[in-house]
Order: C-alpha cells, then structure tokens, then sequence
C-alpha cells in the first residue's frame, strides 16, 4: 500500500506543475481499471473514455521521466517502473478490445454512430476511432465487392448479413449504488428488483447497459 | 452434390486454425464457375418457365428454387472462407507487427494484400491519433508480471542493443535475463524464447 | 585472490551490472546456476548464460562476448587454469570463479584484483596435512615466483608490493633460497599432484542465498542435488558427505518450519531420510534395481550364477513373491511396499550388504511423486550425457535446466528409461569384462578398454557416465580378484571419443584402498604423454581424464607402467 502512495505522491507533482487537471491521479487509476473492466466484460462497445486515456498517458510519461532521474540501484524504482508497465498494459488493452469490437461489428456500430449522430446524441466512438472504424468498413466492402463480382446477377443479399452483439448475454456485475429498481425483462411479464449497493449480481446485459454506461453498475 | 466445393474450403480453414492456409484460387474459381453456372441455368429456366407458363404440367420452379439456395450456400461459405481469412491475417498482424513473414505473405490472393496494406495503414493512422505522441497498442500485450524476464535464444540472430546501451549477443541456445519489453517483439518473431521457471 | 564477503564484494558489486555467466557442462553447475539466477532476478541484475564443455568453449565464450561484458561468472570452470594467460582479457575484466575442481591454479589464487575467487581456501581440519602444507606453500612459492620472475603480467603490480616486504626479508632468507627453489619444485609438485573436488559449488551459493536471506526449498534441492551428485561419483569422503548432509538437513528443518501449511500443497516437501543404494528402484522393479546397482552387483556378485541365485534366496528370504519382484515398484501390493526398506535391512547383514542404507533426502512434489536426491541425479545424468547423438549438448542442458528444481514429468520419464538403459549396459560390460577377463593387471595399475562399435559406446564417452562405469569395474574387480593387493590397485579406463579424429579418452581413478577421492592421474599422464611425445588435447577441467589418439595408446599405458 506505501508504494501506491509513493505512487500516487509521484503522480501528485505532476499535478501541480500543470494544475489544470481536477482529478488526483488515484481517481484517474481507478476511472481507468474500470473503464477496462467494464469494457472487458460488456458484450458491446460503449461510451468512450478518451479524456481518461490521455491524461493518463500524459502522466505515465511524465511519470518515466521524473523515474529516470532517481538513482538504479532505487528498490522503489522498479517497482514504480513495474506499475508504469502495468498501467501501460491497461491502456493498451483498454484500446485494443475496443478496436476489436469495432472490427467485429463494425457495420452494427456504424449504424448506430449514425443514428446517435442524426438525434445529436454524443458518441461512443472517438473521431479516431470512427475514421479507424469507416476504413476498415472500407477496406471489408471493397475486399467483398471484389470477391463477388462472379455475375451480374447475383443475388445480394449477403450485404445484409450483420454481426450484431449480443447484448442478451449474461454478465457478473455490482452495483455502486442503491438502484430503485432493474427492469429484468422476461418476456411480457416486466419485473423489477431494487439493488443495494456493493450486491453482486448475473444478470442478462441488456437489463444493465444503461446503467453501466451512466457508471452506477460495475461489470465485473 | 451443389456446395460441396465451397463447403472443402471451410473445412480447409477449420484444418488449421492457428495458421493461414494458402489462398485456394482453383477450389474458389471452381465454386465460381458452379455458381456462375447455376444462375445462368437458372436464367435459362426461368425463362422457359415464362414461355411455358400457359402449358400445364411440370413446373421448373422447384428445380430453380433449389439452385438458387444452392448459389445462396455457396455465398455464404464464400463469405466464410474469406471472412475468416481475413481475421486470421489480422491477428497475425498484431502478433508480427508490420512486416509478415514471408511463408505467410506466399499464401495470400493479391486482394487480401491489399486489403492488410489498407488495415495495417488505418491501423497506424489510429494509433498515432492516440496521446500525444501516439501510442504503439501492439506491445504489453500481455499483462506484466515482472520487469525482467528469462530468455532462451533459438536462432543465431547476433548482435541485439537495448534502449540503455547494452549490447550483447544473441547466439543460439544462450540464455539471457533481460527488460520484458525490449525482447517481446523478438520473442513474437521467435528468435527468443521465454523461459517461465 | 579470495572473496570474503561474498555478500558485498560479489552480490552487492555485480548490482545494476550485466554479468556473463559462464556454467560447466555438469550437474553441480546447472543446480549452483539456477541457484545463482534466482539471487539474480531478485535484484534485476541482467545476465547472459553460456553453457561451457571445456576450455575450447571457454575461450570461444569469452572471445564472443569480451567487447560487449566486463563481469564474468564462472561456475565449476576456469579455476584449473592460468585464466590470465588463457583468454588474455583487458585490464578491466573481472572474473568471478566458484570452482569445485581443484586444485585452483596458483595464478588464479594470486591476481590481485582480477581474478576472485568465491570459494574460501579449503578448511585445515577436513585435511590438515595438506592444507598446512598448502598454506605454507602459498606464501613461499608466491615469493619464489616473484624473485624468478616467472608469472603473468597480472600479478606485476601484486609482486612489486610483495618484493618492497621482501626487501628486508631477502637478506635473512638468502641464504635459504636456494632451498626454497629446491622446495618450491617440490610443493608446486605436492600441490598440483592430486586432482580432487572441493565442496559443491551449489552448497556455498546456496550459503550466500541462506545469508542474504532469499534461500528456499526449491534452492535447498538444489544444494542437496549437487551434495548426491559429488557422493554418486566419488568426489567427496563419506565423511564430508555427512558432515554436508548433516548442514543441509538443518537448512530443510529451518524452512520446513519457516513455511506455513496454506501453500504446502503447492510447495516442495523435503525430507530427511535414509534410504537404499538402489538405483532409481522407484521408478524401477525391485529385481532389476538389485540387480543393475553397483552396489549390490559388487556385494553379490550378481554376474555370475551363483550371485544370481543367491539374489532369488535373498527375496525369498524377504518374503517377495517373484512376480512382484518382477512388477514395477510403484504398483507393487502397498505391504511389501512398506516392508520392503524394513526387511531389506534386516537381512544386510546376512548377504553381506552392510551398509546399503545411507542418509539423503527424499523429495515430495505434487502429492504423486517421491523421487530422491539420488533418482534425480541418475536421472539428470541420463539426460545430460546419454542422449542420443542426434540430440545436441545444449538441448540436453536445456532440458536438465527444466528439471530442476521442479522435476518435469515428461523429461524425467524419458530421463529414467534412459538410466535404466545405461545401468544395463554398465552391468552386462562389467559381466563380460570379468567373464572375458578384459581387466587387465599392468603392474601398478589395472585398466580395460571399451572397444569401439561396443553397444552403446558412445555414452561412454561422456566423462561422468565413464567415471561411474570405471568405479563400478573397479569394484567388480576388486570383489573377484584373488590377488590380495587388489585393492592398493587404481583403475585406468578407456573409451572412444571421436571417432574421425581417432581419439580417446582415458580416466584413472584412484585405488579402493584410499578411500580419498584425491586423484593422482593428472600428472601422471602428462607425464606420460610427454615421455611418448603424443600429441594431446585435452579439453577437459578435471585433469584425471586425458584424450589421447587411439593409436598412441598403447604405448602411452606403457608409458605410464615406468612412472
């Protein structure tokens, strides 16, 4: 635990050169580690956390430069090292799964980027991830367009087929806090349950997305 | 048996998941022509049908509506074949970086070339958009456990710099203790093996 | 020169360092290695590893790798020889050497900053004759060597202090310098005479880890592996043996009580115990394991009839029915399982196998296997130097290196099938050898041949699975050889080692009498190499094996008759 706090004392100097960022650098871990997990583990793409992204690279940074000026022989500074790789890490694969999901249901995210873009809804997706997103929608049609070019008359019907999520499935998931009531859908019969906070529960995606994406429910 | 071509090239990807196969231009051109024939006959049918509707008696329809599901299957396992491909070249993408070996590059239609170059290219163009001075998402794949990891050397590959300046050399079968994220490239490439103890 | 706190002067030193690793091509080095690795990771010390065979690939890896690495680390090499004059290093290179081979090369032991040695002089009271005369020695021979001005470059500084304390010595001792010279000859003779084994190498790496407290079970198999290996191969006195072993068993008490019971499913369990010089029986079925171990194909003289039937009596006498004799050890009925330690005991005496109890430690991982020091070390010694040709010295290493501490099923199955090869073929080549009459008496010593295109040759022409052979025909011979003086008798033996090049090697080991592993055949051969002016090229650390042509060696054993 004394290393997180040397950790965080680290992450804390940076803070006051630049003094424009509210947020100290624990809550930022944490935003962060959730964020991944909640990513992990939803069935779709969600809201993206990009601010949290840069930030916390602009300190990860930072972080290796201020660890380049303390001594080698330092036992803290491995160990503060390791946590940089770590955090690193957790970065990383926050992006790559969601260019993942991007890749994989790219026609079904499109569509719904369009529409949230046509209601003046915000985003889920990154400007770059959304340019990312159309090139590789490019690069799938233009490499079927090809393939297909067999006969003129062929049926189209392929075009239609979409890889869709599948937002039924069943996640792990807790609560942070006291939740009135989840709406578990079962057929017409609409039940509700209210939730304390910090109880875990399995329950069908689709019943919690919303409330994973205002942060209430944690996916674990 | 309609499909059954198409269906030989599904099984020749299932044979080997992990790797890439090379592209079947002859099976996939033979399950062109059969579908290029199909339709045509199809046309050719439907057209008589027309001509013949006014005669009672047998009908082609069935005959029609069973080649055109046998061009939709032959699509579909088209589309398979390819998708799946494709997925494959992109996770060996991720795993070798840039620059695929070339026993892999060997085994892809020149439409599938092209198609990584465009990948690999938005790919790039995405990372560099991320942080300020981008952000290469293709190492730390795998989460840390220590700083320093134990290799063993499998080629003779000669000799390797790290970031601090050390040189040393990278003979076969010698051993080295060294920082995790300097040798994973070369152990995705496999010169290095990592030796968990 | 000697280092002292090995704590500071070498693992505190080498911190935020990139060291190279230099590891002999045996047993005691592969354990003594991984015990080193560990103490390495713990403080991130970046090291590279090369494994060494002999002084051609010593010179190769320094060569290699001298523009890149300034810290070097010998394990089990490099100690027997003038490192200085061998590889010619710059100024700035630094040698760490942990060498059990002896004895050290008088160079290594006198450079001043270059050459450290890790490993203290011998203790005076393990052999006080030839440690006083060793300690003498030093400081004599050091001074002599000065004054003659022979010696290498490193030690000119060394010297120059040395001659300025000289100074007022010089004019009392003149007078007795010519008796000095006289005696210097003579001590250098009694000092390089015998080659010997010091203390394991993994034992004092496993004391710096014990010190710097990062020492474990894992690291303490280690030492105990290494502790067996020296036993099996009679390196080491019985007496050392069980001085070590006492140590080391109050290491496995300190940790075993140090380690709590929530991770001993997932530990090791180590455990003090005495236990039969069966060879691997095991793994084995208790009639072949009787019938292949040295021991009691010595005691009973297995290879013939008689010895045959009295083997059969001995089980009877045990109570084990024959077909569970003949079924392997593992899936024999768990009462005779049991007995089996108890009743052979009991009947030591009877059938002359006194003393076929000893004390090691068994092993228990994973709740399935047990396997002892000496199994493991069998075993290890199979898949080091019994592989087949195809296979190449460094995937061998590699696979050793897998097996320890944590033994691996698969490697270790293949291990065992080839042990128990390898004890098979020992036995049936002492039986024909005896039945032959292949060992032949030369005066002062007895030795045999293995001939080429014999089965399975090529084993034999690894060092440490010759010496096992050689100890077992020696002791064979002994046991039948009505000659009284049989056993003042030392044992030379030869085996092919190259082919193309038409050489062989060629082991003595010292008599059954001596009861001392201390071996005087180094000399000895070089002398006789040099009286036959044969060309030789001996690549090896231990100076009791020599390789000669094949063609030289008759002469060479003739040779050797006269000295």
């Amino acid at each position: 635990m004394e290393d997180d706090e040397n950790l965080h004392a680290l992450l804390d100097t940076q803070d006051d050169e630049e003094n424009e960022i509210e947020l100290s650098p624990a809550v930022l871990i944490e935003v962060m580690e959730e964020a991944w997990l909640n990513e992990k583990f939803s069935p779709e793409i969600l809201p993206n956390k990009i601010d949290f992204v840069e930030l916390l690279l602009g300190q990860l940074s930072a972080m290796e430069e201020n660890l380049e000026n303390v001594g080698d022989r330092d036992i803290k500074k491995t160990l503060h090292l390791l946590e940089v790789d770590r955090l690193r890490f957790l970065v990383g694969s926050y992006l790559r799964m969601r260019l993942e999901k991007i890749e994989f249901y790219v026609d079904h995210i499109l569509k719904q980027e369009n529409s949230r873009l046509e209601n003046r809804e915000d985003l889920y997706l990154t400007e770059a991830e959304l340019t990312f997103a159309r090139n590789f929608k490019e690069g799938i049609d233009n490499h079927f367009e090809h393939l297909m070019r067999v006969h003129p008359t062929i049926p189209v019907d392929w075009k239609n087929q979409v890889i869709q999520p599948n937002i039924h499935s069943f996640v792990f998931s807790r609560s942070k806090t006291n939740i009135e009531s989840i709406i578990i859908d079962e057929g017409n019969d609409d039940e509700t349950v209210y939730v304390n906070k910090d109880s875990q529960m399995i329950i069908s995606y689709n019943s919690v997305s919303n409330l994973v994406k205002k942060g209430d429910v944690q996916l674990v | 048996m309609f499909g059954e071509k198409a269906v030989e090239l599904i099984k020749e990807l299932d044979r080997c998941p992990t790797s890439l196969p090379p592209y079947n231009t002859d099976l996939v051109s033979e399950v062109n022509n059969e579908m290029r024939h199909l339709i045509e006959s199809n046309q050719d049918d439907a057209r008589s049908e027309e001509e013949n509707r006014s005669l009672s008696g047998e009908s082609l329809l069935p005959t029609i509506k069973c080649r055109h599901s046998a061009v939709i299957r032959n699509i579909r396992c088209l589309l398979a074949y390819h998708y799946n491909r494709l997925r494959v070249l992109r996770t060996m993408r991720w795993q070798f970086g840039g620059v695929l070996p070339s026993d892999i590059k060997q085994n892809l239609s020149h439409l599938e070339v092209e198609w990584l170059t465009k990948y690999s290219n938005s790919l790039a163009q995405y990372m560099r958009s991320v942080g300020e001075e981008g952000i290469n998402l293709a190492t730390n794949l795998k989460p840390p456990k220590s700083l320093y990891i134990e290799v063993r050397c499998l080629v003779n590959y000669g000799k390797f710099e790290l970031n601090n300046g050390i040189v040393l050399l990278l003979k076969k079968n010698s051993r080295h203790f060294l920082p995790r994220s300097e040798c994973e490239e070369l152990i995705r490439q496999g010169v290095l093996e990592h030796l968990v103890s | 020169m000697y280092v002292e706190d090995l704590k500071n002067e070498f693992y505190g030193f080498l911190a935020g360092k990139r060291i190279f690793l230099m590891v002999h091509y045996d047993i005691d080095s592969i354990c003594c290695c991984k015990i080193l690795q560990s103490l390495l990771r713990h403080n991130h010390i970046l090291y590279s590893l090369a494994v060494i065979r002999g002084i051609e690939d010593f010179k190769t890896a320094f060569r290699e790798n001298c523009e890149d690495v300034k810290y070097f680390v010998l394990i089990n090499c490099g100690g027997t020889v003038d490192i200085v004059e061998l590889l010619e290093p710059e100024e700035d290179v630094i040698f760490f050497v942990l060498d059990s081979h002896r004895p050290i090369d008088l160079c290594n032991i006198y450079s001043n900053d270059q050459i450290r040695i890790l490993s203290p002089p011998e203790e005076e009271a393990e052999v006080p004759k030839f440690d006083s005369v060793f300690r003498e020695e030093s400081d004599e021979e050091d001074d002599v060597e000065s004054t003659s001005g022979a010696g290498s470059d490193d030690e000119l500084e060394g010297r120059a202090a040395k001659r300025r304390r000289l100074g007022e010595e010089e004019l009392v001792k003149r007078r007795e310098k010519r008796l000095w010279e006289d005696n210097r000859s003579k001590l250098l003779f009694e000092y390089s005479q015998f080659t010997y084994y010091a203390k394991a190498s993994s034992i004092f790496m496993f004391e710096l880890a014990w010190s710097l407290n990062k020492d474990d079970k894992d690291l303490l198999w280690l030492a105990i592996v290494a502790l067996t290996e020296q036993m099996l191969f009679g390196k080491l006195e019985d007496s050392k043996y069980n001085f070590e072993i006492a140590n080391l068993q109050a290491h496995a008490t300190r940790l075993h009580n140090r380690s709590n019971d929530s991770e001993v499913k997932a530990s090791l369990k180590i455990t003090f115990e005495k236990d039969l010089r069966l060879v691997l029986h095991r793994q084995w079925s208790v009639d072949n394991s009787l019938r292949y171990s040295a021991f009691t194909a010595c005691r009973m003289k297995l290879w013939s009839l008689k010895g045959d039937r009295r083997m059969q009596q001995l089980l009877a006498e045990m109570g084990l029915p024959l077909i569970q004799s003949k079924q392997a050890f593992s899936s024999m009925d768990l009462e005779l399982k049991k007995e089996f330690h108890g009743s052979i005991e009991k009947l030591s005496e009877k059938y002359n196998l006194e003393d076929i109890v000893y004390p090691t430690f068994i092993l228990q991982y994973s709740y399935r296997n047990n396997y002892s020091a000496a199994d493991i070390v069998y075993t290890l010694l199979a898949v080091l130097e019994t592989a087949p040709k195809s296979k190449n010295l460094e995937e061998c290493f590699n696979d050793a290196m897998e097996c320890l501490p944590r033994p691996k099923k698969e490697i270790l199955t293949v291990g065992v099938g080839r042990a128990q090869t390898l004890f098979k073929v020992m036995f049936k080549i002492v039986q024909s050898a005896l039945e032959m009459k292949q060992i032949i008496s030369a005066g002062p010593f007895v030795y045999y041949i293995i001939q080429e295109g014999f089965l399975e040759w090529y084993m034999f022409s690894n060092l440490h699975v010759l010496a096992l052979l050689a100890q077992f025909i020696l002791k064979a011979y002994v046991s039948m050889s009505r000659n009284r003086k049989a056993n003042q008798l030392p044992l030379i033996v030869s085996a092919p080692k190259n082919i193309e090049n038409g050489t062989c090697v060629i082991l003595g080991i010292p008599p059954l009498c001596e009861n001392s592993p201390k071996n005087f055949f180094g000399k000895a051969f070089e002398k006789a190499a040099e009286t036959i002016r044969s060309e030789t090229a001996c690549d090896f650390f231990d100076t009791s094996y020599f390789e000669i042509p094949v063609r030289d060696r008759v002469r060479f054993l003739d040779a050797l008759t006269v000295i």
